[in-house]
């Protein structure tokens, strides 16, 4: 499996996870398409904290590597990491 | 409980200094039964949320959760922790003020939980002198934990959760610095999902949704091995091997159960005599054969097997939980008996108590001594069936059983059994209102209105309180209101004797009849049939006795009023 892939299958992992916690109608798409925050749409922000959390942990247990999302720092990269939840995958692996 | 039964919801409120919007989603979105809707869950307004006349309370909630942080609380907590100089009494004199203000709250909302305090891992200092006894920061914490729990012990509406369990459960995820930090929740997913559970399991329990009953198989189940293919001496129980130790413990855990009151029934395809050999001789048997109260052990299908003997023990099949190592077995019975709950069994031995621990499904409210003492009634049952078949008629057999009837007004050491029965009893059952403790207190404070529990003994043992019987004075007609009466003593004329003791109290207001309205559930046809054969008249769904009529009961039994 690439490094890309194990990524996704942690996000979607996350997204199971956050999902728990929101009704039917506000359940997050496990798709790479998936907005997560931009200028015009985004998820709430306290789901945003819990998904980028969630995701912190697993990449921690997963590749061994304390990586750092939820933070200010994530929204001032040039090319909005959380654009989509592929273009969060790209991200992160930078960060390994 | 007073919760709208039509589509089974809890409403709750959540009372913290802390974010509890993820645990709120939990609750609210959890798959789990019951339903929970969670009305307010603001945080930071604790103290000014526990007062009697807050806007928490207006919304009239089922259930409220108070979970607070220690440091955010109690201020002198915060001053220790900030290695400020503090006197333990200065603390605990604080934890008595708070522990009063949630007393103060047991009247308006049908039940409290209360997570005890702990601290997030990354609050906690380890030293040396952490545990040393009135200054170590996590020595104190216990004592704050357990003078809030000695405080609200008396206040049957209050429950205090071990918050430590949820936090072991959650491992290193159970607190996040960065949930802290950036949304002031202390901690994590892990932890707020064993709280819903808890949560959850305690909702079932207060509303009398929990297990009587557990089915075990034998065979890998009970004990490692076939019994009947090695012999009792070759089977895996104690001894020094871990899969042993584990059927030991499972034993144990299964042991603690049947002494909480939860009836223990083998449903085990084997040779009976080999099987009970096994259980009488083996040295290591926690379990003896007095622990179970039925079983059926032949080579018969299991499905069939549980009917007869679910049906023996009087109970339903809802109140039964099936273990079984086999899931060919387990699926069987699963798809035959859906009312069965047939929990999924792991492989592994060494974690089967722990999967019987995490059912969650035999919590309950306080112990009564009838559920102490259960097992032993149903043993008590068994010698009067035997009776019952040496005897000609249904008379003889009463009159032998020397019946007692002990009636008396509602009594605060019978309030828990009371409210047990309102929310447990379904067959004979007239108008199947389920409410808490509060509800029920504030309806027999009315002038008008009159309660009575009734206690069954006999030549074999003590039934205990097993009936409820309510008036409603305020008409010219007297109203029964309630006429419970649990299946244990169905059918031994107490039913009669109870129509009996109704008629001499509407008789003694100088009331002129009485009447009963029957609303029906799918569970309560048998109350109705014994209306319609009681000798009261009846139209539709309402049954009148004229007052002037006496109403007749054998001579043989024997009612004590106190």
């Amino acid at each position: 499996m690439k490094i890309k892939d194990q990524i996704l299958d942690i996000i979607f992992k996350a997204i199971n996870e956050v999902n728990l916690q929101l009704d039917k109608d506000s359940q997050i798409q496990k798709s790479g398409k998936t907005i997560i925050y931009t200028e015009g749409e985004k998820l709430d922000s306290l789901t945003i904290l819990n998904l980028l959390v969630e995701i912190e942990q697993q990449v921690e247990i997963f590749f061994s590597k304390q990586v750092i999302l939820a933070g200010e720092s994530i929204i001032s990269e040039s090319e909005n990491p959380l654009s989509s939840v592929d273009h969060l995958a790209d991200y992160i692996k930078t960060l390994l | 409980m007073s919760k709208n039964e039509s589509n089974n919801n809890f409403r709750g409120i959540i009372v913290s200094d802390f974010n509890t919007e993820n645990f709120a989603n939990l609750l609210r979105n959890g798959r789990e039964y019951p339903n929970i809707e969670i009305i307010s869950n603001n945080y930071d307004q604790v103290m000014q949320s526990l007062l009697k006349n807050s806007d928490s309370w207006k919304v009239k909630p089922d259930f409220a959760v108070v979970w607070t942080l220690p440091n955010n609380i109690i201020n002198s907590f915060q001053k220790l922790i900030s290695y400020e100089s503090v006197s333990i009494e200065s603390i605990l004199e604080e934890v008595d003020t708070f522990s009063a203000q949630i007393a103060n709250c047991c009247e308006m909302v049908e039940t409290i939980f209360v997570p005890t305090w702990v601290l997030p891992y990354y609050n906690k200092n380890f030293c040396l002198l952490e545990m040393k006894y009135g200054s170590g920061i996590s020595n104190i914490l216990m004592q704050m934990n357990i003078r809030l729990s000695k405080n609200i012990n008396t206040i049957s509406n209050i429950f205090v959760l071990n918050t430590q369990n949820w936090l072991m459960a959650g491992g290193s995820e159970a607190c996040n610095p960065r949930l802290w930090y950036s949304g002031k929740i202390p901690f994590g997913n892990a932890v707020f999902k064993e709280a819903a559970k808890d949560i959850k399991a305690g909702l079932r329990a207060i509303s009398g949704q929990y297990a009587k009953l557990i089915l075990l198989d034998l065979d890998e189940t009970l004990w490692g091995g076939i019994v009947g293919d090695i012999g009792w001496e070759n089977i895996k129980l104690g001894g020094h091997d871990p899969i042993g130790e584990a059927f030991l413990d499972f034993q144990y855990a299964l042991k603690y159960l049947k002494n909480q009151g939860v009836i223990l029934g083998i449903v085990s395809k084997n040779e009976e005599t080999v099987a009970l050999e096994a259980i009488n001789n083996h040295p290591d048997m926690v379990l003896t054969i007095n622990d179970f109260s039925g079983w059926r052990i032949n080579w018969q299908d299991k499905a069939s097997n549980i009917v007869d003997l679910v049906s023996e023990l009087n109970l339903g099949l809802d109140s039964a939980v099936f273990i079984d190592d086999n899931p060919v077995e387990r699926d069987r019975v699963k798809q035959t008996l859906p009312e069965i709950f047939v929990p999924d069994w792991p492989e592994n031995k060494l974690l089967y108590k722990k999967n019987l621990n995490e059912l969650r499904c035999f919590n309950k409210p306080p112990l009564s001594d009838e559920d102490r003492f259960r097992t032993e009634m149903y043993i008590d049952e068994k010698k009067r069936n035997q009776l019952k078949k040496q005897m000609e008629t249904l008379d003889d057999w009463l009159e032998r059983l020397d019946i007692n009837i002990v009636v008396e007004k509602l009594k605060p050491e019978n309030h828990q059994r009371t409210i047990q029965l309102f929310n447990k009893t379904n067959q004979m059952n007239l108008s199947t209102r389920r409410m808490g403790l509060n509800e029920l207190l504030k309806w027999t404070n009315s002038e008008n209105h009159q309660l009575w529990t009734i206690r069954v003994s006999d030549i074999f043992g003590d039934s205990g309180l097993t009936g409820i019987l309510s008036l409603d004075l305020s008409q010219e007609t007297a109203k029964l209101i309630d006429f419970i009466l649990s299946c244990r003593v169905m059918g031994r004329k107490v039913e009669e004797t109870m129509l009996y003791i109704a008629i001499k109290f509407a008789k003694l207001a100088g009331k002129k009849d009485i009447k009963a309205d029957y609303l029906s559930t799918p569970k309560n046809i048998p109350c109705k049939n014994f209306f319609l054969k009681s000798g009261f008249s009846h139209k539709n769904n309402t049954f009148f006795w004229h007052l002037s009529k006496e109403f007749i009961i054998p001579q043989y039994l024997k009612i004590e009023f106190i």
